[in-house]
């Protein structure tokens, strides 16, 4: 196995979990979310040779996932290009929560989803979302600002 | 820039909706209509036609979209910084929807998103802090950016407000249908980026002056 292989096995062991937390709230489901994974982690493995090397391994990855996540999605839905945004898998559980995040731009949903439930580092995310990471943390800060003054707002104990 | 310039913004405008019927439509039936209000030169060129898309660009919108975009339109362009411009592409998701990416010209991208055709009228409002901070997170060097966009067909310009009393004007560069959108992007000035300098909200406004959203403007570091 050469090194490119071994790099994707050890992240595909230390990082699954994660990846497929992040991509739940893409796909829909944690079911769905963990096929997409897996075939996300075959592709890249076919593919490694085209990676750059100065690119992360895993915003590498995360933006094929990402890719394979949409396609998943269309395939379930029947529709041609459903709206490719994150959101949280489960809003009845926290209302006040889902509504304060759907009201975050998707751009900034997704930063916060990486951070929060990928557990991405501000460098990977900053690489898998095409930003800085200083832009990577104003958008944390600026979310964090919205999320507590909307739940303040719908009252939720903060 | 100082003092409140917004004794009545855009009145002194034409409509958007003027604007945008005088232009063209275009291949892609995504039409860019010049600004209503506050062309200083921040704006520095509208395109009103598709134009071969960079590679990097393209290469974007098939990541987000899973390669179903049309052909990109360059939306606006605008000095952000010394010497340094932000360009923000936009291009139609085949089936629905559309892609933008916004560029640091000569440093490389500062963020990009695929929407839903016509999203709320909500005012979306982002910080880009696309220079160099020091560990504990102080603004080093610029750009610092604040863009974003609105749906409400209503909306005609922004106001950018500071801690210190400032105040400026953004322009807003709309896109008629069927992204019925209009995008802003804003180099927030050096001066803005200390503690009880920093920007405190962005309100959008109808050509009227009437007070269509508001938001607070957080993510910059105090230095």
């Amino acid at each position: 196995m050469d090194g490119e292989a071994r790099e994707l096995e050890a992240l595909y062991e230390t990082r699954y979990v994660s990846f497929r937390n992040a991509l739940a709230t893409v796909t829909g489901s944690r079911e769905s979310a963990r096929d997409a994974v897996q075939e996300a982690f075959a592709r890249a493995l076919a593919g490694r040779e085209g990676r750059r090397p100065d690119c992360c391994l895993a915003a590498w990855v995360w933006k094929i996932a990402y890719r394979v996540a949409l396609e998943q999605r269309r395939r379930e839905l029947r529709l041609a290009a459903p709206e490719p945004e994150p959101h949280l898998l489960e809003p009845q559980r926290d209302p006040e929560l889902a509504a304060a995040l759907r009201r975050l731009s998707p751009r900034r949903r997704l930063i916060v989803f990486l951070r929060y439930f990928g557990d991405f580092s501000y460098a990977e995310i900053a690489e898998a979302c095409e930003v800085s990471e200083g832009t990577v943390a104003a958008t944390l800060a600026q979310a964090h600002a919205e999320l507590r003054a909307a739940l303040e707002r719908e009252g939720a104990m903060l | 820039m100082g003092g409140d310039r917004r004794a009545r913004p855009g009145a002194e405008a034409a409509p958007l909706a003027n604007a945008a019927r005088a232009c063209p439509a275009l291949a892609l039936a995504v039409v860019v209509a010049a600004p209503a209000v506050g062309l200083r030169g921040r704006i520095v060129h509208l395109f009103a036609n598709a134009q071969p898309t960079p590679q990097r660009v393209e290469r974007s919108f098939a990541d987000l979209s899973g390669g179903t975009t049309g052909r990109a339109v360059k939306v606006l362009e605008a000095s952000v910084g010394s010497n340094v411009d932000a360009v923000l592409w936009l291009a139609p998701v085949r089936g629905g929807g559309f892609c933008t990416k916004l560029e640091l010209v000569g440093r490389g991208g500062a963020g990009a998103e695929c929407l839903a055709l016509r999203p709320d009228k909500r005012l979306s409002v982002g910080v880009g802090l696309d220079g160099h901070t020091s560990p504990d997170g102080r603004v080093l060097s610029g750009p610092v950016l604040v863009d974003g966009r609105t749906g409400d067909p209503r909306a005609d310009s922004l106001l950018i407000r500071f801690e210190d009393g400032e105040s400026a004007q953004i322009p807003l560069v709309w896109v008629t249908d069927p992204v019925e959108t209009g995008f802003f992007v804003y180099g927030v000035p050096e001066r803005h980026w200390r503690a009880g300098h920093l920007p405190t909200t962005l309100t959008l406004y109808a050509a009227d002056g009437d007070e269509l959203d508001r938001r607070d403007v957080h993510g910059i570091p105090p230095g």
